[in-house]
């Protein structure tokens, strides 16, 4: 296979992935999946944070990180959950970390 | 609030999200060049796939062959089934070259951004998704080319920008969590992810933890 047919294959799974429930002009869907679809951005978001926080390269890791996400809650309790509180007090924390260890 | 209002509030909050997109593009672009692709190829996928996660993926797996690069690509794509249905809610009926466009695009931080305004009481979230998109897009595909080209080193973590990106998804999650259903599912996403990161392949880690995470919560009670 070449390089251009493996970007196109590519391309191909991941759009239609993502065009799965974007394809009719009403949404699709009874009531009873709201519930998870209302979660589903939670977990996964928070999923995405505790992957980066805690295995930063892959594996699991005690690291500078951790401080970030420690930092990055504690920004967003102080700013009422504003996505630049949240970003610049785990960025700050990180530094700081990094500064004494 | 007039649609206009909701295109400017998207290019305002996409904004908020270039500095570690232009970064990681730029070091995606040098990774797959180095790996073998040609500087067209690593712009060409830039504008193709629009998934750093995949392409990432990609550039380290393509000495392992195509058939391991693809079950990747399609592990890593899952997440994009239920991030689309709960999209098609949030946009409402739609023409089908927008929805195939706010598709072509959905990407993790263009969904959390619009979800999150919609979260909000955004009127138009269609139109907001659509101007974060243009923001993310043309700064992925724009980082990419400039890696790639210019080869320019960048180390993330020599200034930190790895955390941006967990720090972000962290305040995209934030303003979502409202109640007591909520926040145990936020819990069990991190215990989930934990056990994942142990015992699954890499591809399959996030997905499969918020699947679990969010099907166990919406057993719960509000």
């Amino acid at each position: 296979m070449s390089d251009l047919a493996l970007i196109l294959a590519m391309g191909a799974i991941t759009f239609a992935s993502r065009v799965s429930f974007m394809w009719r002009k009403v949404p699709i869907g009874s009531g009873d999946d709201r519930p998870f679809l209302h979660l589903f951005p939670v977990a996964l978001f928070i999923s995405l944070a505790t992957a980066g926080v805690l295995a930063p390269t892959g594996e699991l890791a005690i690291s500078s990180a951790v401080a970030a996400g420690v930092g990055g809650l504690v920004g967003a309790a102080v700013t009422r959950r504003s996505l630049l509180g949240t970003v610049v007090g785990g960025a700050v924390a990180y530094w700081l970390t990094r500064l004494v260890i | 609030m007039p649609a206009i209002s909701s295109f400017r509030r998207g290019l305002r909050d996409g904004l908020v999200l270039t500095i570690p997109i232009l970064a990681f593009g730029a070091v995606f672009g040098v990774v797959v060049v180095q790996a073998g692709f040609s500087s067209w190829l690593a712009v060409l996928s830039s504008v193709v796939i629009l998934s750093g996660s995949a392409q990432f993926a990609m550039a380290g797996l393509l000495p392992a062959g195509p058939g391991a690069v693809l079950v990747s690509a399609a592990g890593l794509a899952l997440r994009h089934v239920p991030m689309s249905a709960s999209l098609s809610r949030a946009i409402g009926s739609q023409p089908w070259w927008r929805r195939m466009w706010l598709a072509w695009v959905l990407v993790d931080e263009s969904y959390g951004l619009t979800m999150r305004a919609w979260g909000q009481g955004e009127t138009d979230p269609a139109r907001y998704k659509t101007a974060v998109d243009i923001v993310l897009y043309s700064s992925w595909v724009s980082s990419t080319a400039l890696g790639a080209f210019l080869g320019t080193r960048l180390d993330p973590e020599r200034y930190g920008l790895e955390v941006l990106f967990p720090l972000m998804f962290l305040g995209l999650a934030a303003p979502l969590v409202r109640n007591r259903r909520d926040w145990i599912t936020a819990g069990l996403a991190v215990v989930t992810t934990v056990i994942a990161v142990a015992l699954l392949p890499p591809a399959w880690r996030v997905t499969g933890a918020a699947l679990v995470a969010s099907l166990i919560g919406s057993r719960l009670r509000e």
